[in-house]
């Protein structure tokens, strides 16, 4: 899913509701391993998904408040920085979030299979 | 980078305190990983710009870390506070009336500020209701509100608006009109006068308001005669019959207080009874018939205010909370 120009305001806000809950299915299924916020920016932009930090980072907090990622500060290195790792729970709601998505996937490729 | 510390204290003055440190370490941190990403030399000015930018409006970043976003009342405390508001109103308003009525009625000195008082308590009721709401707010405080099983079949009945009958208004519009064509010759006349042999009586009273009386009594023709073209209730004409009948309470305890000073000042007592005394005499045909209209203009001044507080009832019940046009005569 790659950020496009958007032609109206409608569409817009119609890509941002899409793009708001594959958001967190993207960031969770790329925190196996630690990270910091701006190397998983780079991650995400890496296939093709871009999202600004604006974005990211409260995003990131809202998962670590909802009890699915654990984060720390690490003072080593060029600078302090805050890495997040998905937890026990994190990969629990990750699995049926991915069942999910695969299943609406499918459902969408049907629907739209005839749209021009 | 001061450019960056600067949009960091923006962004911080916009976050929830217990937050804000931690959250600027992390925006500071990310924002120079960026700034390193893309410049090769010293950083500028220049290479910050469009880094920030990306970041966005300080207001708007620091929005974004508000999970439920930023409300004074929240969708989840909306309802409860539309029902504290709907009782806190009522409760308001029906204990003002009260107490103008009792005061009316017991010590038989109605006080006009009483029903004033009114308008001064919602604004006062309903700023006491949002601060206590928004301070839940605040404090993310949620109250855990039993939730009903829903059951569709105990959903109310269609609403159905009654229609507003035309021969009411045709009926109140030859009374007004009939009244008007007695009130201005009265007043032509000289006054709201009786002879009682050679002597002539008057009310010194209803002389002094008959100008507002009378424009009183145009202005619940003109909202009758509106009725009558519209054929419905409107918001609007909810809201013009209150301000005519607030006008004619207004006026009704002005001519009351009158009537009772002037009583008063002729040696008669509060009471309709003690006049009859005096009944032989010009002077005590008088003080009966302006102790007939003080009694007359207290029973329309509670006639009123009764139906005036039912109607700010239905309209603050019917059209300010569920959107529709309640059902009136």
């Amino acid at each position: 899913m790659v950020k496009s120009m958007q032609p109206s305001p409608t569409v817009e806000n119609v890509v941002q509701e899409l793009r708001r809950g594959a958001l967190i299915l993207a960031a969770l299924s790329q925190l196996e391993v630690e990270k910091y916020g701006y190397a998983l920016i780079r991650q995400l932009e890496e296939n093709g998904l871009e999202i600004d930090q604006g974005t990211l980072y409260p995003l990131l907090r809202r998962l670590e408040a909802q009890g699915l990622l654990d984060s720390k500060w690490n003072v080593e290195g060029s600078r302090p920085r805050r890495y997040y790792v998905i937890n026990k729970t994190g990969k629990t709601v990750l699995k049926d979030l991915v069942t999910e998505w695969h299943s609406l996937a499918k459902c969408m490729e049907r629907l739209l299979a005839e749209v021009k | 980078m001061e450019l960056i510390e600067r949009y960091l204290q923006e962004v911080g003055r916009h976050l929830p305190a217990n937050k804000r440190a931690d959250i600027l370490s992390e925006l500071r941190s990310s924002l120079n990983d960026s700034l390193e990403a893309h410049t090769d030399r010293q950083p500028s000015e220049e290479a910050v710009l469009p880094i920030l930018r990306e970041m966005g409006a300080p207001r708007e970043v620091a929005a974004s870390y508000y999970p439920e976003g930023q409300y004074l009342i929240g969708p989840e405390l909306f309802p409860l506070f539309q029902l504290i508001v709907g009782i806190v109103l009522a409760a308001t308003v029906s204990g003002q009336l009260i107490a103008a009525i009792v005061s009316l009625t017991v010590s038989h000195r109605p006080d006009f500020l009483t029903l004033l008082q009114i308008l001064n308590s919602i604004p006062a009721a309903l700023g006491s209701v949002v601060l206590v709401f928004a301070i839940m707010q605040w404090f993310n405080v949620h109250p855990d509100l039993k939730k009903e099983d829903f059951d569709p079949r105990h959903l109310p009945p269609l609403y159905k608006e009654k229609p507003l009958h035309r021969s009411e208004q045709i009926f109140s519009i030859a009374v007004g009109t009939i009244f008007l064509a007695c009130l201005v010759p009265f007043g032509a006349s000289g006054g709201f006068t009786a002879k009682y042999g050679v002597n002539l009586l008057t009310d010194p009273v209803l002389d002094t308001y008959y100008p507002w009386i009378a424009v009183s009594v145009v202005l619940g023709l003109l909202l009758s005669i509106v009725l009558l073209w519209r054929g419905h209730w409107e918001m609007s004409t909810r809201i013009a019959k209150i301000g005519t009948d607030i006008f004619a309470l207004v006026l009704l305890d002005l001519l009351f207080h009158g009537q009772m000073a002037w009583s008063n000042q002729m040696g008669s007592g509060g009471t309709i009874v003690e006049p009859f005394q005096f009944t032989n005499t010009p002077q005590g045909l008088q003080l009966v018939g302006m102790a007939c209209f003080r009694l007359a203009f207290l029973v329309a001044l509670i006639v009123i205010a009764v139906s005036t507080f039912f109607r700010i009832y239905r309209l603050i019940k019917n059209d300010l909370f569920n959107h529709r046009v309640p059902t009136e005569r």
